[in-house]
């Protein structure tokens, strides 16, 4: 190859040495720059050279869009259906199959039966000879002719009387849906329970007998009720509404009654002891009693101990564990002051160590100076059963009521009386007021509740005696038939 | 069936759907929709019709045409081109063919004109009122299998269609057309006879309640094809001067007033208005109490150059479709019943445990319900009527599904699967006679 490029430079006259070997080109080096420190990678990539933002559009048509295999052949196909009973040929597109022949199309079109022929549904009516109904179908009401058109209606609208009711015209005679329907299950009942009699039928048949009972009466006292409730004026659908809703509210407060009274039940209820008491009623039975109480009660005071024991030592529980704390003469007020002071005075001597507290209380036990209540508050000094570690709000510990009502209603009624949602200087005593205040307004809103409860139902009371006097000749009413019953929980309150 | 689709899952449009699960079964089938305004065809299977042909023709009187007594003129072209002597009309009564030999031509103009279809290769599909008598529809039979020779062809209730092209199989049906308002109740596809109701309150009335009221008013009712040039002015005592166009003759005056209707449909499209409550609209517009809430007004420029604003006199002729007492022009006959009147009596006549389903699934279709604030109005009326039971109406959003509600029924219906075995046949046909169709077709 060299060999060649020098002959055509020679070729050319061009000296060989004139020309330089060429340099292969500076191998492009890419710094890789440290990122300074501070810089956050995705920041860091963001500076230096970037390709602009602008996004390059190519002047060109769309490409070509890929189909998946090639495109099926349709063909107008002629087709028959079975559920007609002429021959009519309608014609409609089928999608063919590649590599189908034609005979073999034809083939499967004979094979297969048009796919919505199985919508053509007919329902089974009863049919009866005419020795059947010489025997049993006679009726004064219904000639044979008029029997014969009701059961072909019947076929035709596939048993939907209110159709059959609206097409059935017979020689000018009027009959209603329920003639209709009477006559119709009387027939059925007739041909059936002469075909088999009723002792001799087989379950299904007898539940189908008994089905096709059809009591006409009824059906035109329920029809009426029917178009009475469509016809309500609007007072009693306001009426009707309002019985429903207080209705419910009787129900809800029936069984929150019920499940209050068994609570007072269950409460009430004693434990039945099961064992005889005969072990206990010697001397020696009573004494080992006594000590098992005293044992058991023991083991529970171990326990609650055990469970804090960081804190075992500002706590009235701890005495037992440690007798040397106080004498057991102490009065109960005073043995819980008494370590609290301590603790208080601890505070003062930055020593946090808990554990510690009974040989300091002892030793530094002299030095305390009684403070009267005067002094305490001077001090601001404050005792507490138990104190939680850690620096918290004194808002936060104030002990609210807890129901939803409250939270919801009460910054309204706190609102009405002009009180600040958040205390602006929450001292304890400011808070002890706070939480009284809180226990008032939970009252309130109870009283109130209760009021608007009793005042609702001097309501209701009042406007049915109205209603009643309005009403009385109504007496087949729905309506009242309703309130009636939705009086009688109410009296059992 | 292979796999049934999950309803947020919307099928591709290269993917064929399941064929049970769509039901349909295009069998390339024509529906054609005869009205007192419009005829509508169009193939089945399709959202809308193809082919909206005004159903008043034209006659041009000439001796040497036997068969109508003149040239007959059909298609929107042909009907409001102003010709010496042509005379408008209408073939249709009532919702129900009177002249048969003209409506056999404008179906032919709708389907081979217009469609550009050979009526003998397609099954038909042709609506008809409820009240047809029986004439009529063995009329329909003989014509459509002896004059188009249809393979096929099926004569379907118009409240059917409607209901259907509604989704609903029982539907009390409101159809406030052109001719008529009619309410049907439709049970399982079935219309029920004795529920039906039909009043001549509909487009056609309003027309006639407007034009008297622009009479009236002393409005001059020139329509836009006679108008040369206008100017505009307000002041009925000084009208601008009536420049008119001179055509050498004067129009017959059925076209005048087919034109004039032109105008006031516009007027019904865009002045109109339902007023929405029931019962508290003014008996007297002269003297409308002080407190009384009125309207806004509009103003609408008549063709000649007249403009006026418009308040609550426009909710007069609207008012007299639920109140017909108050209609402007006093009523020749018997006063008919107004809509919610007829809803009501059509509930009463129909059986008692289907009231509350019929109250909850009313349908209201047809060109006049899109007057403004029809609907509020008819739900007003209806609640205060019952106001126990559920009243629910629906009604399609898209006008073009409101007008042609009925069409659209009988696209979904002739392009189903499952309907095919109830087409009439011309093998049946010559069997049995036209009678075929009443015990086919009921």
């Amino acid at each position: 190859m060299s060999g060649a490029v020098s002959d055509v430079r020679d070729v050319l006259g061009i000296d060989a040495t004139a020309i330089e070997p060429r340099q292969p080109p500076l191998k492009k080096q890419r710094t890789v720059e440290k990122r300074p420190d501070g810089i956050t990678r995705e920041l860091y990539a963001l500076l230096g050279e970037n390709a602009p933002p602008v996004a390059v559009v190519e002047h060109r048509f769309k490409d070509k869009p890929k189909f998946l295999g090639t495109v099926a052949a349709w063909k107008e196909q002629k087709f028959n259906n079975p559920a007609r009973k002429d021959d009519l040929e309608l014609s409609h597109w089928v999608r063919q199959n590649p590599g189908q022949s034609a005979e073999e199309e034809e083939e499967e079109k004979q094979q297969m039966d048009y796919q919505f022929a199985r919508f053509n549904i007919k329902i089974n009516v009863l049919e009866y000879s005419d020795a059947e109904y010489d025997a049993v179908l006679k009726d004064d009401d219904w000639s044979r002719q008029e029997t014969d058109y009701l059961f072909r209606l019947i076929q035709e609208y596939d048993l939907r009387w209110v159709v059959i009711a609206d097409r059935f015209e017979f020689e000018g005679k009027d009959r209603t849906m329920e003639d209709l329907k009477a006559r119709y299950y009387s027939v059925c009942r007739n041909v059936m329970e002469m075909r088999t009699p009723v002792s001799m039928m087989s379950t299904e048949e007898a539940a189908l007998y008994n089905a096709m009972h059809y009591n006409k009466e009824q059906e035109v006292e329920r029809k009426r009720i029917v178009h009475m409730q469509l016809y309500r004026t609007p007072a009693e659908v306001e009426h009707e509404q309002h019985l429903i809703a207080e209705l419910r509210r009787i129900h809800d407060s029936h069984s929150q009654l019920l499940e209050e009274r068994e609570e007072l039940f269950n409460r009430l209820d004693y434990p039945q002891s099961t064992g005889s008491i005969a072990a206990y009623q010697g001397s020696q039975g009573l004494a080992t009693l006594a000590q098992n109480i005293l044992n058991s009660d023991r083991n529970k005071k171990r326990k609650s101990v055990a469970a804090a024991p960081g804190q075992a030592a500002e706590k009235e529980e701890s005495k037992p564990a440690a007798p040397t704390a106080a004498s057991p003469t102490v009065s109960r007020q005073g043995s819980i002051a008494e370590p609290a002071r301590a603790h208080a005075h601890q505070r003062t001597e930055s020593t946090a160590s808990a554990s510690g507290t009974t040989p300091l209380k002892d030793k530094n036990k002299s030095n305390i100076k009684q403070l009267s209540k005067a002094e305490e508050a001077q001090y601001n000094l404050s005792h507490h059963d138990k104190l939680q570690p850690g620096v918290f709000f004194r808002t936060m510990k104030m002990n609210l009521p807890k129901a939803n009502s409250f939270l919801n209603k009460s910054p309204a009624i706190m609102a009405e009386l002009n009180i600040p949602q958040i205390l602006s200087m929450p001292t304890s005593r400011t808070c002890a007021k706070y939480e009284l205040l809180a226990k008032e307004i939970a009252a309130l809103m109870d009283i109130r509740k209760q009021l608007e409860k009793v005042e609702q139902e001097t309501k209701i009371f009042k406007a049915q005696e109205a209603m009643g006097e309005n009403r009385t000749k109504r007496s087949a009413s729905v309506l009242s038939d309703a309130s009636r019953s939705s009086k009688r929980p109410k009296k059992e309150k | 069936m292979a796999s049934t689709p999950q309803m947020s899952q919307v099928l591709p449009s290269t993917t064929k759907p399941a064929e049970l699960e769509y039901g349909g079964d295009e069998i390339s089938a024509l529906v054609l929709d005869p009205g007192t305004n419009t005829t509508r065809c169009g193939f089945a299977g399709e959202d809308t019709p193809k082919t909206c042909v005004p159903t008043y023709y034209g006659i041009i009187p000439d001796p040497e045409e036997q068969k109508f007594l003149g040239k007959l003129k059909i298609g929107e072209n042909a009907i409001h081109s102003v010709v010496d002597g042509m005379e408008i009309r209408n073939p249709m009564h009532d919702g129900i063919v009177e002249n048969w030999e003209v409506t056999t031509e404008i179906w032919r103009h709708c389907i081979e004109y217009r469609l550009s279809s050979r009526v003998e290769e397609h099954p038909l599909l042709v609506t008809e009122p409820i009240w047809n008598p029986l004439k009529k529809r063995e009329k329909t039979t003989e014509i459509v299998f002896e004059d188009f020779n249809v393979p096929a062809y099926f004569l379907v209730k118009s409240a059917v269609c409607e209901s259907f092209a509604n989704s609903k199989p029982s539907a009390l049906v409101v159809d406030v057309g052109h001719a008529y308002t009619s309410v049907t109740p439709v049970l399982d596809g079935i219309p029920l006879k004795k529920g039906s109701e039909r009043t001549p309150l509909g487009g056609q009335h309003l027309n006639n309640q407007l034009r008297h009221q622009f009479t009236e008013l002393g409005i001059r009712m020139a329509p836009w094809l006679m108008i040369k040039t206008k100017s505009t002015y307000t002041d009925l005592t000084n009208p601008a001067p009536l420049r008119t166009r001179d055509y050498g003759f004067e129009p017959h005056q059925s076209h005048l007033e087919l034109q004039q209707d032109r105008f006031i449909h516009e007027y019904k499209e865009c002045i109109s208005e339902t007023w929405p409550e029931p019962k508290s609209f003014p008996a007297d517009l002269n003297n409308v109490p002080e407190n009384f809430r009125g309207l806004p007004d509009k103003a609408y420029e008549f063709p000649d150059g007249y403009q006026r604003r418009f308040g609550l006199d426009r909710c007069l002729a609207p008012e007299s479709l639920f109140n017909p007492s108050v209609a402007p022009k006093p009523w020749t006959g018997e006063t008919p019943k107004g809509i919610a009147e007829m809803i009501k009596d059509s509930i009463d006549h129909i059986d008692a445990d289907i009231r509350a389903n019929m109250l909850s699934n009313i349908v209201v279709v047809g060109g006049t319900s899109l007057l403004y604030r029809f609907n509020e109005r008819l739900n007003q009326e209806l609640t205060a009527m019952f106001p126990g039971p559920r009243v629910k109406i629906y009604s399609p959003g898209q006008i073009a599904e409101r007008k042609y509600s009925a069409w659209l029924g009988g696209s979904i219906l002739a392009s189903c699967g499952a309907f095919h075995q109830l087409w009439i046949s011309k093998q049946e046909y010559d069997e049995i006679g036209a009678n075929i169709i009443e015990r086919r077709a009921k």
